[in-house]
């Protein structure tokens, strides 16, 4: 686990009140009602913040952000990371 | 002459069948296959048994077999029953109960419709005023109050919509608002007689699907609720401000929109032309406002629609003079008959072709109609009305809570309009509760929308001799303001 899944996994259980039992990086965070996706944005101000980039609106998808591992995937397509950073 | 928008859209296809009617993902359905899907899904519904006047309840997401199925049904006489299918099987059940449906269509049945070979019938199309939708609204008490509207009220509604928006041929309009909510359904009907084309997304669940979908299909006209272009306005120049010179308008409904998120709207789509709508669905779209033209209006709803009378009227039913607040009445042929299984509440409701709304207003002598407020209880959680006596029954089940009375407070992220706000009064020799577990609580019995999003706890909740709640005491002690 890297130092932004990690922070991530944090916010999601501090800031969004995910339970940390039950949080995995599979669980859906959206489509499963976990995070209110009225609070999509404060997901992805947490997430440009951490990644110093912009994320570009329409990458703002279920596909990209609907679990922590998608996050993470998105995370290294946005900041050009190789898949085994 | 008015003729219903199944034989409208019925002979724009025959005239027009390559044009595009759906898109949805990958998929692309023109007016001809619209039309013959329709008539081959009419002939199912017909062989199982759906006669003109039942009821088919179509109890699935929005996808192009909903648009199918929901004119099939429309084409043989029956009435459709648009239901959420993520609301809960007690209501879903209790809906079932209320319409004695002769089908139900499920994402399931509606995917299998897809792979009927092709049939045709002979449908001589429904009379005007026969009830073609039976709609469910969240009523006062929690018991939803069912909707019918005739083919008349939905095909004058349609062409008066239209005539205001400007819908034209070539359009391709995006709809995420789900197909089983009036405002989708009445959209749809709208873009389809106009010749537009239209663009069916899977709800609003995160702005980027909004946004590539009007990148990828060039969407000209996008509706929504205030709640979801809350949270598009957040991406500015770089979200909506992306599309300024391709959105020809928008259309917002549903709910109250903030002054702000309005101004905001303008700056940011200074050539789009934005339009609200006020109604209900009893009497849909009753009055538009355009921000760039009515811009020193915006605090109002706009005027009347084409073809529709507002009237603010005093308690014995009177016109109130220019300006003088009053119940807001509504007059028109898109004014629903009377609501389905309750002659009491119809009697109180609609009188001789008009409404009475339940909202208090003003009507100024220019026509513009202001809203001052909602005269009922009921929490509008964006764009999602919410019975407060719903959300109180379930609170107090709880074994820490004895009384609860819930209110619509702003929401303080700016974003869903209102949100609960529950006022809870302890129950003796019991172990306090906290927020998030009285959450959980709520949330396995109710819609994500319904569960208070801030709880306070007093030591009595203001009611009335015959110990009624009254709500407007207890935002006033509280300070509320809706």
């Amino acid at each position: 686990m890297n130092d932004f899944q990690r922070a991530l996994r944090a916010a999601l259980v501090a800031q969004f009140g995910a339970d940390p039992a039950s949080l995995d990086d599979d669980t859906k965070l959206f489509s499963g009602g976990l995070i209110d996706s009225l609070s999509v944005m404060d997901l992805v101000t947490f997430v440009e913040r951490e990644l110093g980039k912009r994320v570009p609106p329409v990458a703002i998808t279920l596909e990209n952000f609907d679990s922590i591992a998608q996050i993470v995937a998105f995370a290294r397509t946005l900041t050009g990371a190789r898949q085994d950073s | 002459m008015t003729q219903s928008v199944i034989e409208a859209l019925r002979h724009r296809a025959e005239r027009q069948p390559e044009r595009t009617a759906l898109l949805y993902g990958e998929r692309r359905v023109s007016l001809g296959e619209l039309l013959s899907r329709v008539e081959t899904a009419a002939v199912h519904l017909s062989e199982r048994g759906v006669r003109p006047g039942e009821r088919v309840m179509l109890d699935a997401p929005s996808a192009p077999a909903f648009v199918f199925a929901y004119f099939a049904t429309h084409l043989i006489g029956a009435i459709a029953v648009p239901v959420d299918p993520s609301s809960p099987a007690s209501r879903r059940e209790e809906l079932s109960r209320r319409v004695s449906p002769a089908l139900t269509l499920t994402a399931d049945a509606l995917a299998a419709l897809e792979g009927l070979p092709a049939a045709r019938g002979s449908f001589p199309g429904p009379k005007l005023d026969a009830v073609a939708d039976l709609i469910f609204t969240t009523g006062t008490t929690g018991r939803p109050k069912g909707v019918p509207l005739t083919h008349r009220n939905l095909a004058t509604a349609a062409s008066h919509i239209n005539a205001v928006i400007g819908t034209c041929e070539g359009d391709v309009d995006l709809i995420p608002i789900p197909l089983y909510h009036a405002f989708g359904l009445g959209s749809l009907r709208c873009f389809l007689i106009g010749g537009a084309s239209v663009v069916l997304v899977q709800g609003f669940r995160l702005p980027g699907e909004i946004f590539a979908a009007i990148e990828r299909h060039g969407a000209t006209g996008l509706i929504g609720v205030p709640a979801g272009f809350a949270i598009l306005l957040r991406f500015e120049e770089r979200g909506l401000g992306a599309f300024a010179d391709r959105l020809r308008y928008i259309e917002i409904g549903s709910a109250p929109m903030p002054l702000e998120q309005k101004r905001a709207l303008m700056r940011l789509l200074p050539r789009t032309k934005l339009f609200m709508h006020y109604g209900l669905t009893e009497a849909g779209r009753s009055a538009f406002i355009e921000f760039h033209r009515d811009r020193d209006h915006l605090d109002t709803a706009g005027k009347a629609s084409p073809g529709v009378t507002v009237e603010a009227r005093d308690e014995s039913g009177a016109p109130c003079p220019a300006g003088t607040p009053g119940m807001l009445w509504a007059h028109g042929a898109h004014v629903s008959p009377g609501y389905w299984d309750d002659d009491e509440l119809t009697a109180a409701t609609f009188v001789n072709g008009w409404m009475r709304t339940g909202d208090v207003g003003h009507v100024d002598r220019a026509g513009y109609v202001a809203l001052h407020s909602r005269h009922d209880d009921l929490i509008n959680v964006g764009g999602v009305k919410v019975a407060p006596d719903e959300v109180e029954r379930v609170l107090a089940e709880h074994p820490a809570v004895s009384e609860a009375g819930c209110v619509g407070v702003p929401d303080p992220r700016g974003i869903a309009g209102q949100v609960v706000r529950a006022f809870l009064v302890a129950a003796a020799d019991q172990a306090p509760a906290s927020n998030a577990e009285l959450s959980r609580w709520a949330a396995r019995q109710l819609e994500p929308h319904k569960v208070p999003s801030q709880y306070e706890w007093v030591t009595t909740l203001p009611r009335t001799a015959s110990g009624k709640l009254i709500r407007a005491a207890l935002r006033a002690q509280k300070g509320v303001k809706a």
